[in-house]
């Protein structure tokens, strides 16, 4: 018995030696497992995410930059128009006399009336109905040309012209007159009848005004170019059209 | 030849080893410390720097839609002017100059024939006159004349180059009264697509 508790006594103390001597074996390390750790601490969670973030950065600064050179640009070429402003709201006014925003009908006959006698027709009649009045422009037979507008942005307005002419000549000139109108009209069918050496003329014309989705089409349109020769050329031709509108209403349009 | 004694001994020959050891964790794990705090001082000045290029990007960016802004009106104007012109050039472009279409027809017509009727832009885009002549020639070289090529009239504002102003052209009807008259009826197409403003 005695033998035996020597023995237990001896492989107690022999435990605890050994004990003893790892602790302090790891003792001797924790300077090392500190440092190794903080290595890895710095290496997760600031150099690995940061390393990671670099690229996106680096890609978000790109897309600014590209983001910004559109912007200057965009700024420049608004600084341009705000520079020309007088320009830009004349331009504004003529094309507004051109497409009206809305209908307009009596002012429209009164300009057919106004237009027949600087042709030197006689202005018979008008007849108007507003049964198509919603229906938005129906494209003519030249849709496949790729020439006609979008009809979801206008409505045309159409009405039955009667005038008496002396000849076809003056007729001719009346049409020709109708076509530079600054407010534009469209003759959709033309029929002349002889009687007693007079033309009896019945027309079929359309005058466009805008649609209300115009307004949105117009808010996602590039700003226009005013040194543009192509768009120059075009409002100096509009300045050569009559602007009987004006001479019936005075007042500017809406801009 | 004598050998050397050590006599140091073991525990202190261990201890001696472990202290070279942890001696060495020591740097090696302390350059590796260094280096990692170097590399994430460098990635904090490169992050910081591109960080602050993003700031004043972004301040570039307010600045611009800032002066932007100050400008609406006159870029709602420019949108609007843009628009219009688009839709305007492209409702002109489509517009048939029927001014030019008569021109052109009444310069083919044979002076010795009456016309009585003329009838434009029908349901199937058929163009049709109806008159009088003293003979049938006449009324041949109506027909002929309707037929033919390029420009007659001298109305510069259509250039038909050689193209034809109309197509179909033919005789519906004749109604010959011997010394009397012949009356017709010519029906033809306008050929749209040259007679666009």
């Amino acid at each position: 018995m005695m033998l035996l508790n020597k023995t237990a006594t001896g492989t107690d103390a022999q435990a605890r030696k050994y004990a003893q001597q790892a602790v302090e074996e790891l003792l001797n390390f924790v300077v090392p497992i500190v440092l190794v750790g903080l290595t890895l601490a710095v290496f997760v969670l600031y150099l690995l995410p940061t390393f990671n973030a670099l690229p996106k950065l680096g890609a978000e600064i790109t897309d600014k930059t590209q983001e910004i050179s559109v912007l200057q640009a965009k700024v420049a070429q608004l600084k341009s128009l705000q520079e020309n402003r007088d320009l830009v709201v004349s331009d504004l006014v003529k094309m507004s006399w051109a497409l009206e925003e809305r209908d307009k009908v009596p002012e429209l006959s009164e300009q057919v009336r106004l237009m027949s006698k600087d042709a030197g027709v006689a202005f018979r009649a008008l007849e108007y109905s507003n049964a198509a009045k919603d229906a938005v422009a129906e494209p003519a037979s030249d849709v496949g040309l790729g020439l006609t507008p979008d009809p979801a942005l206008y409505k045309e307005e159409k009405v039955n012209v009667s005038i008496n002419s002396a000849s076809l000549a003056l007729l001719t000139e009346f049409l020709r007159t109708a076509e530079r109108s600054i407010r534009l009209f469209k003759v959709e069918s033309l029929r002349i009848s002889t009687r007693d050496a007079v033309r009896d003329v019945s027309l079929v014309m359309s005058s466009p005004y805008l649609n209300p989705s115009f307004t949105s089409y117009s808010q996602s349109a590039a700003p226009i170019d005013l040194k543009d020769s192509a768009y120059r050329g075009f409002m100096a031709d509009l300045d050569k059209f009559s602007n009987y509108a004006q001479k019936i209403d005075a007042t500017l349009p809406k801009l | 030849m004598p050998t050397g004694i050590n006599l140091t001994p073991p525990q202190e020959l261990k201890r001696q080893q472990v202290q070279f050891i942890v001696g060495a964790a020591v740097k090696a794990t302390a350059v590796l410390l260094v280096l990692a705090l170097g590399a994430a001082g460098y990635l904090f000045y490169k992050s910081g720097q591109l960080k602050g290029e993003l700031r004043a990007l972004d301040q570039q960016q307010t600045d611009l839609l800032a002066q932007k802004a100050s400008m609406r009106e006159v870029e709602d104007y420019s949108k609007k002017i843009s628009g219009k012109y688009f839709l305007l050039q492209k409702y002109l472009q489509s517009r048939i100059k029927y001014s030019a279409v008569l021109a052109e027809l009444l310069t083919r017509v044979p002076e010795t024939i009456v016309l009585d009727g003329l009838d434009f832009g029908g349901a199937d885009k058929k163009a049709q006159i109806t008159g009088t002549s003293k003979d049938l020639v006449t009324v041949s070289a109506l027909v002929n004349g309707l037929a033919k090529e390029g420009n007659s009239s001298s109305d510069s504002a259509v250039g038909l180059a050689g193209k034809n102003a109309f197509t179909a052209v033919s005789l519906d009807s004749l109604n010959v009264t011997e010394g009397e008259s012949v009356d017709f009826v010519v029906s033809f197409t306008v050929t749209e697509e040259n007679f666009l403003q």
